[in-house]
C-alpha cells in the first residue's frame, strides 16, 4: 500500500506552494497506477481545488494540473468516446480497469466536482492546457450532465469562441488553431441543454465575422445542430435562414442541410413551416432566373432535396410540387428567350440533386418511393429536348445536363425515352460550332452509356460511322476534315466503353479497305496528269486512313490502360487484316499510296503493339512462330492468313534487293516483337546469330528514319529480354558497333550517328534490367566529347534516348521486360556527376548532353547539385537551339516551383542573372526564323519569368523591376498570340 | 468589397452565361496551301507525343506569319476581370463584350475601341470599371496600339463626363496616384488572368 502512503505525502505537499509542481508530476505518475485507490483519487482532487490557486502558478505547473485531472478521469480514453490523443494514452488503456474506480468516485462528488473544476478551468489562456482541458470538459460534459452548472460551464466554453488564435512561428508543439477549433466545437457539440445559450451566441456571431472565422462558426454550427436537435432549432430556424441565405456557399450550405435535417427529424411529423416559407422565398427569387440571386436560391432549393428525409418528404415533395410547374409555366410565357437558359439550368440542378440522392451507395431513398417527379415527365422531356434544340449554347448545355441527370435516376424513363434522349444529344456531338457543347455531349453520352450501351450501339454509333465520308474530303474542305476527326475522336471515347470495339474495329477496317480501294482507281486515273494536285490528294487520302487509324489506336490503348479484358479477342479479325492490308500493298506491283504509307504503317505498328501485348500465353506463342516464319522465311500466308493471294512467295523484308516499301515491313515486325515474351519457348530463335544479322543490316544499306526506329526498338528490347542468351552478341558489338564505327572518325558522320543509336537503344535495354555493362556503355558517350565537332553534337544529343518516352513504353513489364527498380537512380546518380563534374572542360556537347537528358532527371537530384545545375542551365540558354532551351527551361520552372531550403539560397544569389537570360530568351528578335519550337521556349521563358515574384523574395528582384516590367512591355508584341498571352500575365505579375 | 456599408447600386443584377474559352481555335481562313498540308496531320501529330490523352494547344506555324492582335483577343484580357460590386466577371455581367470591341491594326495608327455597358444608368462604378479597363490595357497591349474607352450609347446617365473622364491622360493617371484608389482597381484585375473560367460562384 505504498502508493497509497505516497499518495497521502504528495497531496499534503499540495499547500506548499513551491512543492507544488513537483507533488503534482508524482500524483500524475502514481495515479497510473493500479493501486491507486478511489480514495486517493478524490482526496487529491480535493486538494488540489483547496490548496493550488491556478492564477499563481505558471503554464508548466498548470498543465499538470489538467494532466492530473485528465489522468484520474482517463476511463473515457479508449471509450466511445474518442479524445484528444495526449502522451498519457497508451498507458491509460492499459489501465482502463482501475480507473473506472477513480472515475465513479469523481462522479460521486457531482456538482461538488464541476463547480469545483469551473474553477480550476477559469481563465486558462495557454493553447496546451486549454487542448486538455477541452476534452476534460467534453467527458464532464457528456457524462455528468452538469445542469446545475450550465452556465458556469457554458461561460468558460464558449468564451473561447471563436477561436482567434494563431500559432507562433516555429511553435514546438506544433498545436495549430484547427486543433484547438475541432476540440472546442467538441465541447460546444457535447450537450444539447447549451442550445438555448448557444444559439443566440452564434447567431450574433455568425452576422459580422468574414472569411475564416466565418467558416469556423459555420461548421461550428453544422456540428451542433443536430447534437441541440429540433426544438432547440426551431425558434432560431428563421434567424439562422436570414443570416445564412446572404451568402450560400459550401459551409453555409453545409450548415443548412444540418438544419433542414434537424428541423425534419426522421419519423416525427412537424407543424413547423419554415421549410415553407424557404422554398416561398426561393420562388420568389426563381422569378427572375437571370440575375444572380437565382443562383443561391437553386442551391437552397437542391440542399432541401438532400436534407429531406423518409418518411417525411416534405420538404421535397412539396418542393418539386411547386417548384417545377413554377419554372414551366415561366419557361413558356417567358417573353424572352435569354431567360430559358438558367431555367433550364436550375431545372437540370434539381435534377442532378435528386439523382445524386437517389444513387448514393447508402441511401435508402429511391425514386419508385418518393415519385416526385413522375407527374412531371413529359414536360421534363419535352423542355429539356427543346433546350437542347433551340440552337443556341445558353440553353443547350443546361438541357443537356439535366437530360443526362435524368436518365441517371434509377428505374425514370424508360428505354424508349432514353432513346429519344441520346438521339437529341448526338445533334449536338455532331454540330461543329461549339466545343464546349460537343465536349459536354460526349461527356454526357459517356455517362449514359455507362448506364445502359444499348442507345449508344444502337443509335449515336451507326449514325456516327454513318457521317464519315467515304473518301478524304479535298484539301480546302477543312470543315469536313474537322468533322471526321471529331467524329473519330468521340468514336474513340466512346467505344472505349465496355463492349463497343467490335463495331468499331469493323467499320473502321472497311472504311480504311474502302479507301484504299478508291485510291487504287483513282491514281490510275491522273497519274501523270497533274502531279501536284495528286501529291494533294494523296496526303489527303493518308491523312484521313491515319485519323481512322489512329482513333482505333487510341481507343484500345484507352482500354488497355482501363484494364478491360475484352480486348484481345479482337485479335483475330484486327491483327491479321492489317498485315493483310500493308503486306499485300507492299509487294503488289500497282502501288497504293495509302498501303505503303510509312506514317500508316506506324500507327498500325502501334496498334498492333498494343493489342498484342494483351494475348494470353498459349496465343502469343502461336503468333511468334507466325510471325517469325513471315519475316525470316519470307512466308507471310499464316499471317495474314487470308486466301493468300500476296506474299505467300519469298517475300523477304530483309533480303539485300527488298524494295522500300517492303522493307518498311519491318516496323509492324518491331511492334509484334517487342510486345511479345522474349522467353525461348515463345520465341523460337537463336538470339545472338539473329540479332547480330539484324545489326548487320541496320548499318549497312541505306534506311529511313522509321525502319532505323524500328530495328533499335527490336535490338533494345530483345537484349533487354534475353540478355543471358546474348553474350557473344555483346562482346560482337563492343568491336563492330563502338570500335569500327563510332570511335572511327574516317567514316560518314550519317554512319557514325546510326551506331551510336543503336549502341544507346542497347545500353538502354540493359540498362532496365541492371545488366553490369550497361553503365559503362552510357559513360562512354563522354569518352567522344574531346573529338569536337559536328558528329559531337549529335553524339551528344543522342543521349536523349536514355530519357525516349517509346522506350519508356516498351521498355516496361506489360511489354514482358525486366524492369528493376531503381535504375533511374542508378543511371542519373552516375550521369549527372559525370556530365557537370567536368568544371571547366565543360563543352557545349556537355550541355547538349544534359538538355537531352534533364527532364528526367529526378527532381531530388538536380535539387541537390543545383549549385552546378543552375550556371549550366544559364549557358545552355544562349545556345541556338530552341528545342534544347524549351528543355532546360520545363526543368528550370520545376525547380522554381519546389519550395526547398538549399535552392532558395541558389536562387535568390543567382536571381537578377537568371532574370536578364530569361528576358534575352522571351524577348522576340528580329529575323530570327519563327519555328515552334522557338515559340515555346520565348514563351516557356516568359512563363518562367512569371513564377519569380511568386517565389523570390522582392529585395533580390527589385533591382531588376523596372528592367523586367519595360522589357516585357516589348514581349507585349510578340507577332505570337501565344507568347502574348504569357507576357502579359508575366508583366502583371510583376 | 460587398460588405462596405453603402447599399449596392444593383443588388441582383443579370448574369450571362459565358461563351466558349477563347473561340479563335479554328479559322481557316487564308492559309497557303503549305501550312493546310501541315494542319492535315497536325491534330493526331501532338496527340501521339504524349501517349494518348489530350495534347497541349497545337501551334499551327507558318514562319513570317504575324498573329495580328484581334477583338477576341482583347476580349480574353478583359473578360475576366472581376466587378467592383459583385464577385462576378465584367463577362458575366455583360458589362465588356467581343462585339462591343474594335481593333484596327492599320500601322501607324494602331487603335483600341472599348464600349462597355454599366449594368443599370445610374451605376455609380461605371468610372472606376472603366479605369480597370484602361489599367489592363495599358500593362497588356503593346504601347503603339492608341486605346478609347467609352460607355455604350445611352447607357449611363453622365455618360459624357465619364467619357472624358477616362481618355483623359492626365486625369487617369491623378486617379491612379491614389493608392486606395489603385487598390481597388488591382482587387478587380486580381482575376484578369483567367481569360473566360468563371469565378465565385
Amino acid at each position: 500500500m505504498s502508493a497509497q502512503v505516497l499518495a497521502g505525502f504528495f497531496t499534503d505537499k499540495l499547500d506548499d506552494h513551491e512543492s507544488v509542481p513537483f507533488a503534482l508530476q508524482a500524483l500524475v505518475a502514481l495515479a497510473k497506477l493500479p493501486t491507486f485507490g478511489s480514495g486517493e483519487s478524490v482526496k487529491a482532487y480535493r486538494s488540489v481545488v483547496e490548496n493550488v490557486k491556478m492564477r499563481s502558478h505558471v503554464q508548466s505547473t498548470r498543465y499538470w494540473v489538467f494532466s492530473l485531472v485528465d489522468t484520474l478521469m482517463a476511463h473515457h480514453r479508449d471509450g466511445k468516446h474518442t479524445r484528444h490523443p495526449s502522451n498519457l494514452m497508451n498507458a491509460a488503456q492499459k489501465l482502463n480497469n482501475c480507473f473506472v474506480w477513480y472515475f465513479t468516485a469523481l462522479k460521486s462528488m457531482g456538482d461538488d466536482f464541476v463547480a469545483s473544476y469551473v474553477k480550476i478551468a477559469e481563465g486558462e489562456k495557454d493553447p496546451r492546457n486549454l487542448l486538455l482541458g477541452f476534452s476534460i470538459m467534453h467527458v464532464i460534459l457528456i457524462e455528468f450532465d452538469p445542469y446545475l452548472h450550465l452556465e458556469d460551464l457554458f461561460d468558460i466554453v464558449f468564451c473561447y469562441f471563436p477561436i482567434t488564435f494563431r500559432p507562433p512561428p516555429d511553435d514546438p508543439y506544433g498545436i495549430t488553431s484547427d486543433d484547438l477549433k475541432l476540440a472546442l466545437r467538441k465541447c460546444m457539440a457535447s450537450t444539447p441543454r447549451f442550445a438555448p445559450l448557444a444559439m443566440p451566441v452564434f447567431l450574433e456571431k455568425l452576422a459580422p465575422s468574414l472569411g475564416a472565422s466565418k467558416r469556423d462558426v459555420l461548421q461550428s454550427l453544422t456540428a451542433c445542430i443536430p447534437v441541440y436537435g429540433q426544438q432547440a432549432i426551431e425558434g432560431y430556424a428563421s434567424d439562422l435562414w436570414d443570416n445564412l441565405k446572404t451568402e450560400i456557399e459550401s459551409d453555409a450550405l453545409e450548415t443548412f442541410r444540418a438544419m433542414v435535417l434537424a428541423l425534419y427529424p426522421e419519423g416525427k411529423e412537424n407543424s413547423i413551416d419554415t421549410a415553407q416559407e424557404i422554398i416561398k422565398e426561393c420562388q420568389e427569387l426563381l422569378k427572375e432566373p437571370e440575375k444572380s440571386k437565382a443562383k443561391p436560391a437553386t442551391k437552397i432549393l437542391c440542399g432541401l432535396i438532400t436534407a429531406s428525409r423518409e418518411p417525411n418528404y416534405l420538404a421535397n415533395a412539396s418542393m418539386i410540387r411547386d417548384v417545377m410547374p413554377q419554372l414551366f409555366r415561366q419557361f413558356h410565357t417567358e417573353s424572352e428567350i435569354p431567360h430559358r437558359g438558367p431555367i433550364l439550368s436550375i431545372i437540370a440542378d434539381l435534377i442532378k440533386s435528386l439523382s445524386e440522392v437517389y444513387t448514393a451507395p447508402d441511401s435508402t431513398r429511391s425514386h419508385d418511393k418518393e415519385k416526385c417527379i413522375e407527374n412531371y415527365r413529359d414536360e421534363l422531356l419535352s423542355l429539356l429536348s427543346s433546350g437542347m434544340e433551340s440552337g443556341s449554347p445558353a440553353q443547350q448545355m443546361p438541357g443537356l445536363w439535366g437530360a443526362v441527370h435524368l436518365c441517371q435516376i434509377p428505374n425514370f424513363l424508360t428505354a424508349e425515352e432514353v432513346s429519344f434522349l441520346v438521339q437529341k444529344i448526338n445533334d449536338l456531338l455532331l454540330q461543329l460550332d461549339f466545343e464546349d457543347i460537343r465536349k459536354a455531349a460526349l461527356d454526357g453520352l459517356v455517362e449514359i452509356s455507362k448506364l445502359t450501351s444499348k442507345p449508344i450501339e444502337e443509335i449515336t454509333l451507326p449514325l456516327l460511322f454513318g457521317k464519315l465520308p467515304d473518301s478524304a474530303p479535298s484539301l480546302d474542305a477543312e470543315a469536313e476534315r474537322l468533322q471526321y476527326q471529331q467524329i473519330l475522336s468521340s468514336v474513340a471515347v466512346l467505344c472505349a466503353q465496355p463492349g463497343l470495339l467490335e463495331m468499331m474495329v469493323l467499320r473502321i477496317l472497311s472504311r480504311l479497305e474502302s479507301l484504299a480501294s478508291s485510291c487504287e482507281n483513282g491514281d490510275v486515273d491522273q497519274d501523270s496528269s497533274d502531279s501536284d494536285e495528286a501529291t494533294v490528294k494523296k496526303e489527303c487520302n493518308a491523312a484521313y486512313a491515319y485519323s481512322l487509324l489512329h482513333s482505333l489506336l487510341s481507343t484500345i490503348r484507352r482500354k488497355v490502360a482501363d484494364g478491360h479484358h475484352d480486348v484481345a479477342k479482337h485479335f483475330e479479325h484486327l491483327v491479321p487484316r492489317l498485315f493483310d492490308f500493308f503486306v499485300s500493298g507492299a509487294t503488289s506491283t500497282t502501288s497504293n499510296p495509302i498501303k505503303v504509307d510509312v506514317r500508316l504503317l506506324a500507327v498500325a505498328a502501334s496498334i498492333i503493339e498494343a493489342i498484342t501485348q494483351t494475348l494470353p500465353k498459349e496465343r502469343q506463342v502461336k503468333f511468334a512462330a507466325v510471325l517469325i516464319e513471315a519475316y525470316q522465311g519470307g512466308d507471310f500466308s499464316q499471317l495474314i492468313s487470308s486466301s493468300g493471294d500476296v506474299g505467300a512467295t519469298g517475300t523477304s523484308v530483309f533480303s539485300p534487293g527488298a524494295s522500300e516499301a517492303v522493307q518498311n515491313l519491318v516496323i509492324l515486325f518491331s511492334a509484334a516483337l517487342v510486345a511479345l515474351p522474349g522467353d525461348s519457348d515463345v520465341l523460337h530463335i537463336d538470339c545472338d546469330a539473329w540479332l547480330t544479322s539484324l545489326l548487320t543490316w541496320y548499318l549497312t544499306g541505306s534506311h529511313n528514319e522509321p525502319q532505323k526506329a524500328a530495328v533499335q526498338l527490336i535490338l533494345a528490347s530483345m537484349v533487354n529480354k534475353r540478355a543471358p542468351d546474348v553474350g557473344s552478341f555483346l562482346e560482337h558489338i563492343e568491336h563492330e558497333l563502338w570500335a569500327t564505327r563510332v570511335n572511327n572518325p574516317s567514316l560518314s558522320m550519317v554512319n557514325r550517328i546510326n551506331a551510336v543509336e543503336a549502341w544507346l537503344w542497347i545500353a538502354r535495354g540493359l540498362l532496365v534490367r541492371n545488366h553490369a555493362s550497361a553503365l559503362p556503355m552510357i559513360v562512354r558517350i563522354f569518352e567522344l566529347f574531346n573529338e569536337g565537332g559536328e558528329f559531337v553534337e549529335h553524339a551528344a544529343k543522342s543521349l536523349r534516348i536514355l530519357a525516349d518516352k517509346t522506350g519508356e513504353r516498351i521498355l516496361a513489364k506489360d511489354h514482358h521486360c525486366i524492369v528493376k527498380p531503381l535504375y533511374k537512380q542508378k543511371l542519373y546518380n552516375t550521369l549527372l556527376p559525370a556530365l557537370i563534374g567536368s568544371g571547366v572542360q565543360q563543352s557545349t556537347a556537355h550541355l547538349l548532353a544534359l538538355g537531352a537528358i534533364i527532364n528526367t532527371i529526378p527532381k531530388s537530384l538536380i535539387l541537390s547539385e543545383l549549385s552546378k545545375v543552375l550556371p549550366m542551365i544559364m549557358r545552355s540558354l544562349s545556345l541556338s537551339d530552341p528545342e534544347l532551351r524549351c528543355n532546360m527551361l520545363e526543368v528550370l520552372t520545376m525547380i522554381l516551383e519546389v519550395h526547398d531550403d538549399n535552392a532558395d539560397k541558389v536562387l535568390h544569389a543567382q536571381a537578377s542573372s537568371m532574370v536578364d537570360r530569361l528576358l534575352s530568351v522571351g524577348v522576340y528578335k528580329h529575323g530570327v526564323p519563327d519555328t515552334p519550337s522557338a515559340i515555346r521556349s520565348r514563351a516557356s521563358a516568359l512563363r518562367c519569368l512569371g513564377i519569380f515574384p511568386d517565389v523570390i523574395r522582392y529585395d533580390a528582384l527589385h533591382p531588376s523591376k523596372s528592367k523586367v516590367v519595360r522589357e516585357l512591355g516589348k514581349a507585349v508584341d510578340d507577332p505570337r498570340r501565344l507568347v502574348r498571352r504569357e507576357a502579359v500575365d508575366t508583366r502583371s505579375k510583376w | 468589397m460587398t460588405s462596405s456599408a453603402r447599399p449596392l447600386d444593383n443588388s441582383n443584377p443579370t448574369i450571362v452565361a459565358p461563351t466558349a474559352q477563347s473561340s479563335s481555335s479554328h479559322n481557316f481562313s487564308k492559309a497557303s496551301q503549305k501550312t493546310k498540308l501541315q494542319r492535315l496531320w497536325q491534330e493526331e501529330g501532338t496527340e501521339e507525343l504524349d501517349g494518348f490523352a489530350v495534347g497541349s494547344h497545337a501551334i499551327a506555324v507558318e514562319e513570317d506569319e504575324v498573329e495580328d492582335i484581334d477583338e477576341q483577343e482583347v476580349f480574353d484580357l478583359l473578360r475576366s476581370i472581376t466587378d467592383p460590386e459583385h464577385p462576378l466577371t465584367l463577362e458575366q455581367l455583360a458589362v465588356v463584350s467581343a462585339s462591343q470591341i474594335k481593333v484596327s491594326n492599320k500601322k501607324g495608327h494602331e487603335r483600341v475601341l472599348i464600349e462597355f455597358t454599366p449594368t443599370i444608368p445610374h451605376c455609380s462604378m461605371a468610372t472606376l470599371i472603366g479605369l480597370t479597363l484602361r489599367v489592363r490595357l495599358l500593362r497588356a497591349l503593346p504601347p503603339r496600339y492608341k486605346v478609347d474607352i467609352r460607355i455604350t450609347e445611352g447607357a449611363h446617365q453622365s455618360e459624357n463626363a465619364v467619357n472624358k473622364q477616362l481618355n483623359d491622360k492626365e486625369r487617369v493617371h491623378a486617379a491612379l496616384e491614389n493608392s486606395h484608389l489603385l487598390g481597388v482597381v488591382e482587387g478587380c484585375l486580381a482575376t484578369a488572368h483567367k481569360r473566360g473560367g468563371t469565378i465565385g460562384v
